[in-house]
Parts: C-alpha cells; sequence; structure tokens
C-alpha cells in the first residue's frame, strides 16, 4: 500500500503518490550535492536530510541562482528557549547541522518541503523542520520564499565546508 | 528512475484493550530491494485511565535513558518549552492519554536502519482540546531499529486506538 503525504509531519492523510527520485549517500568529504534534471512531473518536492558537516551548515540554492533572492522566517527551541527570526535576501536557504567536532553517530534531521515547484506564476514557497540535538540544541521550524517563478529544475546542497561521510540526502516527488 | 515509496508497513486497531503495542520485525528492504531510510509512526490512542499518562514510545525495547529530547508547545495556551535527557520512553505532556481524551502523534525516525547513526527523531503530538507540542529528540543507540512498543505509564490503551508504521525509502 502506498501513500503520499506532503506535510513534512506525516499527519497521516493519503492520496497523492510519494515517489523516491534520488537519494545521495556522502563519501569522500564532498561539499556539495546537485540533483540536476529535476523531474516535473510532480507538484511538490520534499527532501530529508540526515546531516553532518565540518562546518555545522547547509545550504540550498535553486537552478544555480546565487543572488539574494532566498528568505526565511523561523521559529526555534534552543538552549536559551524559544525565539523567532528571519533570514532576509540572502544567496541561499541555510539550516544548522551536526559538525565533526560531535560525539560519532550524531546527525541533524531534517525535511524539507517545496510547493508547486513547476508552476511558473508563483513565487516559489516552502517550509522546513529540523532537529539537532548534538553540542548545539535545535528545534527549527521555518517557512522559506525563493524570489523566482521559474520551475525549479536544479537543486544544489551544499556544505560549511564539507559533508561528513553517511550524511545522506534523498529527493521525493509527490505528484496532485 | 523513480521508486514509489511511503509504504505501510504495519496498522494496528485495538479491538480489545492492551497495555502496550509492538510493532515487530520492521523490514530493512522495501518489496523492490530499496532500503528503507526513514520510518513514520502516527499513533491515535486513549487509556483506560482517569487521569492522565504518558505515550510512550521505545525503540528495540531499550529501556535505558539514553534519550535527549527537546520540545516547544502550547499547553493550554500558554508557550511551554523544556531540553531534558535521561528519558526512557515517555513525550511530552500534549501526548498524554487517558479515558476520554485521546492524541494524536506522529514519529519520524530518521536512518533507522543504519547501524552508525544514533537515531535522531521529530515528532509532533496534538491533543485537541489542551495541547500543541513540537519536539525532537536523539536516542544514543546506533542499532538499526527493528521494533517500536508503545505504552502509557502501564495503563492499557483502548478499543480502537491506533499504530501504524510506514517506511519511506531512500
Amino acid at each position: 500500500m502506498l501513500l503520499g503525504i506532503l506535510n513534512a509531519q506525516a499527519e497521516g492523510g493519503g492520496g497523492a503518490t510519494y515517489e523516491l527520485l534520488e537519494t545521495y549517500n556522502a563519501t569522500g568529504s564532498p561539499s556539495s550535492v546537485t540533483f540536476s534534471n529535476v523531474s516535473q512531473d510532480y507538484k511538490n518536492l520534499q527532501i530529508r536530510i540526515s546531516a553532518r558537516t565540518a562546518g555545522g551548515g547547509v545550504y540550498m540554492q535553486f537552478n544555480d541562482d546565487t543572488s539574494n533572492n532566498y528568505v526565511q522566517h523561523v521559529i526555534y527551541r534552543s538552549s536559551s528557549g524559544v525565539s523567532s527570526g528571519a533570514n532576509l535576501n540572502q544567496p541561499s536557504l541555510s539550516w544548522n547541522t551536526a559538525t565533526n567536532s560531535d560525539t560519532a553517530g550524531n546527525f541533524s534531521a531534517h525535511t524539507i518541503d517545496l510547493a508547486d515547484y513547476t508552476n511558473t506564476n508563483k513565487l516559489t514557497t516552502g517550509r522546513s523542520v529540523y532537529t539537532l540535538l548534538a553540542g548545539q540544541v535545535f528545534l527549527t521550524y521555518t517557512s522559506h520564499l525563493w524570489r523566482n517563478t521559474d520551475a525549479i529544475t536544479t537543486i544544489r546542497v551544499l556544505a560549511e565546508g564539507s559533508f561528513t561521510n553517511d550524511t545522506r540526502i534523498s529527493l521525493y516527488g509527490i505528484r496532485g | 528512475m523513480t521508486t514509489p515509496t511511503y509504504d505501510l508497513l504495519s496498522s494496528t486497531v485495538l479491538t480489545s484493550t492492551a497495555t502496550s503495542v509492538t510493532i515487530s520485525s520492521l523490514p530493512t528492504l522495501d518489496a523492490n530491494g530499496n532500503t528503507y531510510k526513514d520510518l513514520i509512526l502516527t499513533s491515535q490512542c486513549g487509556t483506560t485511565s482517569s487521569q492522565l499518562q504518558y505515550l510512550g514510545i521505545r525503540l528495540n525495547s531499550d529501556s535505558s535513558g539514553n534519550r535527549l529530547q527537546t520540545f516547544f508547545a502550547n499547553y493550554n495556551n500558554s508557550l511551554a518549552a523544556n531540553t531534558f535527557g535521561g528519558v526512557t520512553t515517555n513525550w511530552d505532556n500534549a501526548s498524554q492519554v487517558r479515558n476520554d481524551l485521546h492524541s494524536f502523534c506522529t514519529f519520524q525516525i530518521f536512518d533507522y536502519t543504519s547501524t552508525n547513526k544514533q537515531k535522531t527523531i521529530l515528532f509532533r503530538s496534538s491533543k485537541a482540546d489542551y495541547a500543541e507540542a513540537l519536539g525532537g529528540a536523539r536516542v544514543d543507540a546506533t542499532q538499526a531499529v527493528n521494533s517500536v512498543t508503545f505504552s502509557a505509564d502501564g495503563f492499557p490503551f483502548l478499543v480502537g486506538s491506533t499504530f501504524r508504521a510506514y517506511g519511506i525509502a531512500g
């Protein structure tokens, strides 16, 4: 039985088909991963990441756009309480990850949803959630915007430094 | 080539009360030989207790206090947050259940078949008339998860309670 669920929290609904498009398991400390020629056969995309990097961060860009067209608003739990914030007009989307200085086996967990990524009449919007329980503690919910109406055909995921082996990045398509 | 996934692995709807529900023999491969990476668990349950009881999940029957957990929540229309370690099975207040109050919870266990990663979990607990909580957890065990047990402080789950598991290949 196959169930597709847009919601990153997998709230038990169903209907659409959820398909694995591509997955990447890091070996050799790469600094970036690129999903090219992203299928245009779906309505929404979900990216699931289990990450650990040299510098403790991961970034995402679409269609090789490196200009300041990315916006995020966040609400997060950290060691200092619950806070909110915004990253306006940035050259990428960004999230924290576990780092190589954390205990072996610590990885952050991320789900990133991109809505209507093939639609050329809408700015590209999405949302994400991730948790990091390592040297730092974060639980973060994010909305994000790419100020561009182009269909997404390329997704580049960059590490701060490099990806540690066993970092896993999977791309899924959700039919609508 | 794409791979349909998000496969229903197990579905339990209680027809009699039970003090725990175990989903065992979780597979590592889907029908086409692809490795499952993430495990999604959902529960919608209540207990026979007249008092609120914590819902808990335990991985691989591991009863050690090896869990670190953080969350923020709306409890009775007030913001709450906490981070604590040494946890064995229990989750946040929004997961609590009793005989007239069910909770709806989801747990996403990342890379559950991995044997060299501690298990990182995203969870959400919803108790419609009282609370909503969003959280993350880390279980300090690198073994692949092959079973999950739901319990509620030893109080039986009510008839009709549901527990489901889905596998996502990656």
